[in-house]
């Protein structure tokens, strides 16, 4: 792929216990990524991820606590539950399993996002661009919830 | 502090409402006191009393639930019940989820499972906040940088 591959980074609002990582993904992130923030990583509905697949995103990150770490007791297994089953739907969508990342921060650690970031945008250039959707721009399936 | 007749400030403090049991104080504590055990404790005699999360916490949209249970299953607060009550324009006695506002921590698991989008977190982090401002880079900003 030439230049950068678009990626959506959604990111759970306590998976990144040290405050310089919180900074670097709030204000130095790469003009190809976008952050969405979220309460929990359980928040993301796989409706999102297609959503900004139709809308042409080259690759979509989730970035969440680890299990028995989660904020909110158990809510990151139900995000994984949902989500790893989304990853063998994008197979029938005609998309990458290698797409769609799932990232299990652990608080203990500092520095990791950047690399994971790093290595994913990395493996995104191998891909060819996502113009799947492309022809289904400007009607109606793509304007709101796909 | 509610033993002590400290009852206002406990009930009114938001360490009382903010706490979410995730229970990361516990193994950190070295008497291995279950601190999330006493605060949920005097969460519950708040509501008793009266009192009501600050949190803005999820909503039911109660004329396209259909009963189906899954945000019930998924709660990890068992906040959400299924009632039977009379819903304006659509029937009486009708089943549909109900979200109780005391024990809801405002984590949006059951507005992401839910395959109706009947039940989302009030103002912030809605289906539609959320795929807007997706949408709005993709189609804007980032499409004029990388083209």
């Amino acid at each position: 792929m030439k230049g950068k591959p678009r990626i959506i980074l959604f990111q759970c609002q306590y998976c990144l216990a040290s405050s310089t990582d919180q900074d670097w993904v709030e204000h130095d992130l790469p003009k190809n990524i976008k952050l969405v923030k979220v309460p929990c990583s359980g928040r993301i509905s796989p409706l999102f991820i297609m959503n900004a697949f139709q809308k042409g995103a080259d690759g979509v990150m989730v970035s969440g606590c680890m299990p028995e770490k989660c904020h909110f007791i158990n809510s990151n297994l139900g995000a994984r539950r949902q989500l790893d089953e989304f990853r063998k739907f994008l197979i029938f969508l005609g998309l990458e399993p290698k797409r769609f990342k799932f990232l299990w921060m652990n608080i203990d650690e500092r520095g990791v996002i950047q690399k994971e970031i790093a290595a994913f945008t990395a493996e995104l250039k191998k891909l060819r661009p996502n113009k799947k959707f492309n022809s289904l721009k400007g009607e109606i399936i793509g304007q709101n919830y796909g | 502090m509610v033993m002590m007749g400290m009852r206002e400030k406990a009930f009114d403090s938001p360490t009382t409402w903010l706490c979410s049991s995730c229970d990361l104080c516990y193994s950190a504590c070295p008497m291995e006191i279950h601190i999330s055990g006493v605060i949920t404790a005097v969460k519950e005699l708040a509501i008793e009393a009266g009192y009501l999360s600050p949190l803005k916490t999820a909503q039911v949209n109660t004329k396209t639930c259909v009963a189906c249970g899954l945000c019930v299953e998924v709660c990890p607060y068992e906040a959400v019940h299924l009632v039977e009550k009379d819903v304006p324009n659509r029937g009486k006695n009708l089943t549909v989820a109900e979200v109780d506002s005391g024990h809801c921590m405002a984590c949006g698991l059951c507005s992401s499972v839910c395959r109706s989008n009947s039940i989302e977190l009030k103002e912030d982090y809605t289906d539609e906040m959320v795929v807007d401002s997706l949408s709005s880079w993709l189609t804007g900003e980032s499409a004029k940088e990388t083209a």
